[in-house]
């Protein structure tokens, strides 16, 4: 099982809204949409757990050949179970890294996230709904990973800039 | 460029050294150039600054 693949999330999200999946953009990618200058190299989702949209997911995940990448040996795919529960899965897919989240924060779910979204046309005619700034910034503040809390003052100033614009 | 009049004025103005950074360390040039993109081109940079990072390592590994 290969481990690297070429990142193109573009490509994972067209997948997704082929096949109709609901889901929000967040973390570094939701970041950069708001122009918040930082690099990533994965592509964090929050989805929805309904047993439909479950179900959606899976054929999407089926067609992007994703697999756990924290067992690329295994290549083994998430099943329904992992996808219905509010923890995050770690993918790879042909298209590059893809982190499945079933809640944020401190449970914080699509439900309750897709009220704080703007949908966003992100090129080749694709509109996702992305994570608001304020919102990432209010989840990371709640967080003690360091890695999350590392990129709160760009956070802040990139929302202070936008706001000033 | 090269026809182009040249404001010697301004060209021999010595440049001021100025900080970009704020005193949190963040640079805040780079975050207006990036609000100055619409949301498709910020992406679209994302995706080119993997794309040279992954070309750099591989031809690094090959190296």
């Amino acid at each position: 099982m290969e481990l690297l693949s070429r990142a193109d999330f573009l490509a994972i999200l067209r997948v997704l809204e082929e096949h109709e999946v609901e889901f929000l953009v967040a973390g570094g990618v939701a970041a950069v949409l708001h122009g918040a200058p930082l690099a990533t190299f994965d592509l964090d989702l929050v989805h929805a757990r309904s047993p439909e949209n479950v179900s959606r997911l899976l054929a999407a995940l089926e067609a992007l050949g994703a697999y756990f990448r924290t067992h690329p040996e295994t290549g083994r795919a998430p099943d329904a179970s992992h996808l219905s529960s509010p923890g995050g899965q770690l993918l790879m897919t042909r298209f590059g890294p893809l982190d499945l989240l079933g809640a944020v924060g401190k449970g914080h779910g699509y439900e309750d996230l897709k009220q704080h979204c703007t949908r966003m046309d992100i090129g080749e005619g694709l509109r996702v709904q992305v994570l608001d700034l304020e919102k990432l910034i209010q989840i990371r503040e709640a967080v003690s990973a360091e890695k999350d809390r590392a990129s709160l003052p760009l956070l802040r100033r990139t929302l202070e800039e936008k706001r000033r614009a | 460029m090269g026809s182009e009049p040249v404001n010697s004025e301004a060209a021999n103005k010595p440049i001021q050294a100025v900080s970009s950074q704020t005193d949190d360390g963040v640079d805040i040039t780079l975050i207006r150039w990036m609000l100055s993109l619409s949301p498709a081109e910020r992406l679209a940079t994302l995706q080119q600054f993997i794309t040279s990072v992954e070309t750099i390592r591989g031809a690094s590994l090959k190296s």
